[in-house]
């Protein structure tokens, strides 16, 4: 085991430096900014109230609230041009890494082997070509899970200071270049580019057609949380200011028995009320469910990530050496 | 000969080239799709943010009726553009870079890679005519290949700015016309010189891909470069910056008419600039951008000719495996 390890990491030592490179970069850009943000010290009361903040802002124009906006603007300023200009810069980032990185481990571990002629050689040592595939494809599974932990964790500190009033790990906020689900998509696509690797046998056509694949199933699987998500809204008033980092789903209208209509049934009236007895709510996802969606679809594309491993193992089995 | 060699090369290349040009052509497609989508809108000329202006905060009777007619097409339009155009163009940025390394790392990395160099270095009477003979006929490939999603992000760019012609304009410049081709054979270079130094395809994809994303953000640097021997110099306190324009710096013009960089504009903020004088914007103006472009797009083609011509010096010093 400790040999096929050595041999492993030896065959793919330029892509596995280049992947935890890129990791350790990712990461340091990701906690370097995050103590900037957090240098800048801004108060909570002069973020931006967004429409998922709890920050209730002065409305009226008076000097109170003239003398607070002077007192913010040099912090905000700053704050704010480090977040759109940076940060924002450095948390893009995160949503191609896992997708690169899966598929510069997955293509070559059974495609380099069979383009360059040494799978006959391997499989003929080993005592079975499943067992040749799983010891080397489930221990670099592994490592890459633990390499990407490295950025999904620093991206929740940057998220944090991103947005100091949301706790990053309740928090639908950039959900995907982060956390689990950041894990989660680069195992998927390391499964697929496995499998892409053994079916075509040569590295740079499956490169492209695995990054093809993964982006459209990575794509999918967005769709399919997004409209999952959909189902665990609940109705706020419209007036409530709901926790920071919760997802807005869409405005209804509620009837005198509970029940929901789409807003397109609104009728106003002249002094802006809902008329017929009906109130207008606000569909949203509670950020405290965040974890719970995020860490199932995670281990979903993990799952499936290994379940593809699992159909390589059985197609190396019939496949022509060469 | 060449007919042959073509043949050959075509051959062993033919998944990445077929892939770089259903690449293109989709990419094309899409763009001309939301072109026709935008110009099928029929957006009056003064409903747009850019010729009107955002909708003013307290207006007048005459804006406010202005507005509510322009209301619904105005809110499809910018919807469009912001969901679909710029997503196009989002992807414009990324092709070209990615179609010049799927085509060039493999030109010469695959050869070593799979042992098959020394036979085909033994049979070519020169190794650098080798090189050359797959080199240059590919690069022009890619060129040709390139232009359908540079000619059509043309299209779409004067369909998502009406306003401005989009042969004179910088907006959106490297996304569109032969700025586009140019940062493709750039990165086709690259990717040639890179595979033949490493002679492994993956780790070649990489480090070349890693490089190319480094002329990205150089290539910003070089427009500003090239740029200032086109630019105007404007008073920036009289003059709002042109639309399809692009402001190469900004510097400071002293009361003799000489211009000095801004060493740091924090000092100056409040109290103008020091000794009397004005802020200059150094302004490339939107009809300079056909000759821009072109000598952007052959410095880009240069440089990608002489990193191949590199690499001919270096494949003929390199061991074959």
């Amino acid at each position: 085991m400790r040999i096929t390890l050595r041999l492993l990491v030896k065959g793919l030592r330029f892509e596995l430096a280049a992947v935890v490179l890129g990791a350790l970069l990712l990461s340091g850009a990701a906690l370097v900014v995050a103590a900037q943000l957090n240098a800048v010290a801004i108060p909570r009361d002069c973020l931006y109230a967004s429409s998922t903040g709890p920050v209730a802002m002065p409305l009226k124009d008076d000097p109170a609230f003239e003398a607070h906006e002077a007192a913010c603007q040099a912090k905000r300023q700053t704050f704010y041009t480090l977040d759109n200009d940076v940060a924002a810069q450095v948390m893009a980032l995160m949503a191609p890494f896992p997708l690169l990185a899966g598929l510069l481990l997955g293509v070559p571990l059974v495609g380099r082997e069979i383009e360059w002629g040494t799978a006959p050689l391997a499989w003929t040592l080993a005592r079975s070509r499943r067992r040749w595939l799983l010891a080397r494809a489930l221990p670099l599974a592994v490592v890459l899970a633990i390499v990407l932990a490295l950025p999904a964790l620093t991206a929740e500190v940057l998220e944090g200071a991103r947005d100091p009033l949301a706790n990053p790990w309740t928090s639908f906020t950039d959900a995907g270049l982060r956390g689990p689900l950041l894990v989660g998509r680069g195992l998927l696509t390391f499964g697929l580019a496995v499998g892409v690797g053994a079916l075509l046998g040569r590295q740079l056509p499956a490169l492209i057609v695995a990054g093809v694949v993964a982006v459209l199933l990575l794509s999918a699987g967005d769709i399919a949380r997004t409209e999952g998500t959909r189902g665990l809204a609940t109705a706020v008033p419209s007036d409530a200011t709901p926790t920071s980092g919760s997802l807005f789903v869409n405005q209804a209208l509620r009837d005198q028995a509970g029940m929901l209509h789409p807003t397109s049934e609104i009728v106003i009236g002249s002094t802006g009320e809902v008329a017929n007895g009906m109130e207008l709510v606000t569909l949203i996802v509670p950020a405290a469910k965040a974890p719970l969606v995020d860490g199932t679809v995670a281990v979903a594309f993990g799952a499936l990530g290994f379940l593809l491993i699992g159909g390589t193992a059985l197609a190396v089995e019939r496949r022509r050496a060469s | 000969m060449i007919p042959t060699t073509f043949r050959l090369l075509v051959k062993s290349l033919r998944f990445e080239i077929a892939a770089v040009l259903v690449g293109a052509l989709l990419l094309a497609g899409a763009a001309l799709v939301v072109t026709a989508h935008l110009n099928s809108l029929g957006m009056p000329r003064d409903c747009l943010y850019e010729v009107s202006g955002p909708p003013p905060v307290e207006p007048t009777a005459e804006q406010a009726a202005h507005d509510a007619a322009c209301g619904a097409k105005r809110q499809t339009f910018y919807i469009l553009v912001n969901e679909e155009a710029d997503r196009v163009f989002a992807l414009m940025a990324v092709f070209p870079i990615g179609g010049g390394l799927i085509v060039g790392v493999p030109l010469v990395a695959r050869e070593i890679e799979w042992g098959t160099a020394p036979l085909a270095w033994t049979l070519a009477r020169s190794r650098r005519r080798w090189l050359v003979g797959r080199a240059v006929p590919l690069g022009v490939v890619l060129a040709v290949v390139l232009a359908a999603p540079a000619f059509s992000g043309q299209l779409l760019e004067g369909a998502a700015e009406p306003s401005l012609d989009p042969g004179a304009s910088f907006q959106d410049f490297g996304l569109r016309g032969a700025p586009l081709i140019g940062l493709g054979v750039l990165s086709y270079g690259v990717a040639v010189a890179i595979g033949t130094a490493m002679g492994r395809q993956l780790p070649a994809l990489i480090v070349a891909g890693c490089m190319a994303v480094g002329l990205l953000v150089v290539s910003d640097g070089a427009l500003r470069t090239l740029g200032r021997g086109f630019t105007s110099v404007v008073d920036a306190s009289t003059v709002e910056v042109p639309l399809g324009s692009f402001v190469v710096d900004e510097q400071i013009r002293d009361p003799d008419g000489v211009l000095h960089p801004i060493v740091n504009s924090a000092t100056y903020v409040g109290d103008g600039p020091p000794g009397g004088g004005t802020y200059v914007w150094l302004l490339l103006p939107g009809d300079r951008y056909p000759a821009v472009a072109s000598v952007f797009s052959g410095v880009l083609a240069a440089v990608a000719l002489g990193l191949v011509g590199a690499s001919a010096e270096i494949i003929e010093r390199r061991r074959a495996s």
